[in-house]
């Protein structure tokens, strides 16, 4: 496997449930936890990610294949025959696709992107939960976020006086 | 990897996704819970969340015509036209007095059958870019001056109201007071509460705190 391609190194991820993903270094360095790990020499053949579970870091690993820049000779064909702005077009078009997942999965990506220090996912998946929510009532707010209200009601009198104006 | 309990996230992240929201979103949002609104307050989450825009909205001679700014405006809030130029176009719109993001701006009109001066007020937000016109003023004396003040605190109403103090010529003292207020959308006079002969000095700062109006007197 690792020679599938000559000059790729690839690099071998393994999640807590026991399975291994074989990916290409320059696609894992997407992540700038593992890319620090790789760059102080942390990483032997294989990096286990902690927290992480196969289901959830397979996806996390379709948008780094997506989302890894095709510079140099790797990948190249694409970019030159591409325009910029098409080819920015298109990802934010498959980031649409890929993030209609359910809130649970969200939720697990969004911790996923925030540990692996991926900032394109993290801002994604919390964008698209701001864009969910952001019309709701405090109430579904609430719900959705799993909060609960722990103002009393005189407090939340309050509150809501000096926010009036947000609520317009 | 451990389940989340019921799909909560921490902290960092809860902040990570708010910080997403737009400043008047995030007012509302605040309602939500305590530790919520207790985010805008911890200075390690301070930096992320959206805030007020501010900025120092000042006056300045462009070419014999008066202009204004706002300037130290942060980088990553939208930005504020502080030119005013959404307002419509008077030569001698003149800016008067801003007080917690609104903005005053007058220019005069002369009644010459009367030889009465008009003053046409102007209310208006830099940052939503929306205005209103206020009814004319009384008219008064050719050479009498008048200096106008804003009051508005948005945390506690979203009325504002508009103090246009006149004084005849050649005297220290103010002889009247008329008052907009944006809720009755009408001009009220305040002379006789106001007859107080006390020789107040407008035109000098003047302060807005707490729903006190601070003026400089003798």
């Amino acid at each position: 496997m690792a020679t599938r391609e000559a000059g790729k190194k690839m690099i071998m991820l393994k999640s807590p449930d026991g399975m291994e993903f074989e990916v290409e270094e320059a696609v894992a360095m997407e992540s700038q936890t593992i890319r620090k790990m790789i760059e102080d020499d942390c990483a032997d053949t294989a990096i286990l990610i902690p927290n992480i579970n196969s289901k959830i870091l397979s996806r996390v690993i379709e948008y780094c294949n997506k989302h890894v820049p095709t510079t140099g000779a790797t990948g190249a064909a694409a970019s030159d025959t591409v325009a910029p702005a098409a080819l920015a077009e298109d990802l934010k078009i498959w980031d649409a696709e890929f993030i209609k997942v359910n809130r649970a999965t969200r939720f697990d990506l969004i911790q996923a992107a925030s540990y692996l220090n991926i900032k394109g996912l993290l801002d994604l998946t919390s964008q698209t939960t701001i864009d969910t929510i952001s019309d709701n009532s405090l109430e579904e707010i609430r719900s959705f976020l799993s909060t609960k209200n722990d103002y009393l009601p005189e407090e939340e009198q309050t509150i809501r006086r000096e926010n009036q104006w947000a609520f317009q | 990897m451990e389940p989340m309990v019921a799909g909560t996230l921490p902290d960092d992240l809860v902040v990570e996704i708010l910080s997403w929201l737009p400043f008047k979103s995030f007012c509302r949002f605040k309602c939500v819970c305590k530790p919520w609104l207790a985010f805008s307050s911890n200075p390690n989450y301070h930096e992320n969340l959206p805030k007020i825009p501010t900025g120092l909205f000042c006056q300045y001679e462009d070419l014999d015509k008066k202009s204004t700014k706002v300037i130290g405006q942060p980088r990553n809030v939208e930005q504020i036209d502080g030119a005013l130029s959404f307002l419509p176009h008077y030569p001698q719109l003149q800016h008067m007095d801003c007080c917690n993001g609104l903005v005053l701006c007058m220019r005069r009109s002369m009644d010459w059958s009367n030889r009465k001066i008009i003053c046409h007020f102007i209310v208006c937000n830099p940052a939503t870019r929306e205005w209103t016109k206020l009814p004319d003023t009384r008219p008064y004396q050719e050479n009498g001056t008048c200096e106008a003040m804003l009051v508005f605190n948005p945390s506690c109403s979203p009325r504002f109201y508009v103090l246009n103090f006149k004084r005849d010529p050649l005297t220290p003292f103010l002889s009247g007071l008329e008052v907009f207020s944006s809720n009755l959308s009408t001009w009220l006079l305040y002379d006789a509460w106001w007859n107080s002969r006390m020789p107040t000095i407008i035109g000098y700062p003047h302060l807005f705190i707490d729903g006190s109006l601070y003026l400089f007197s003798l």
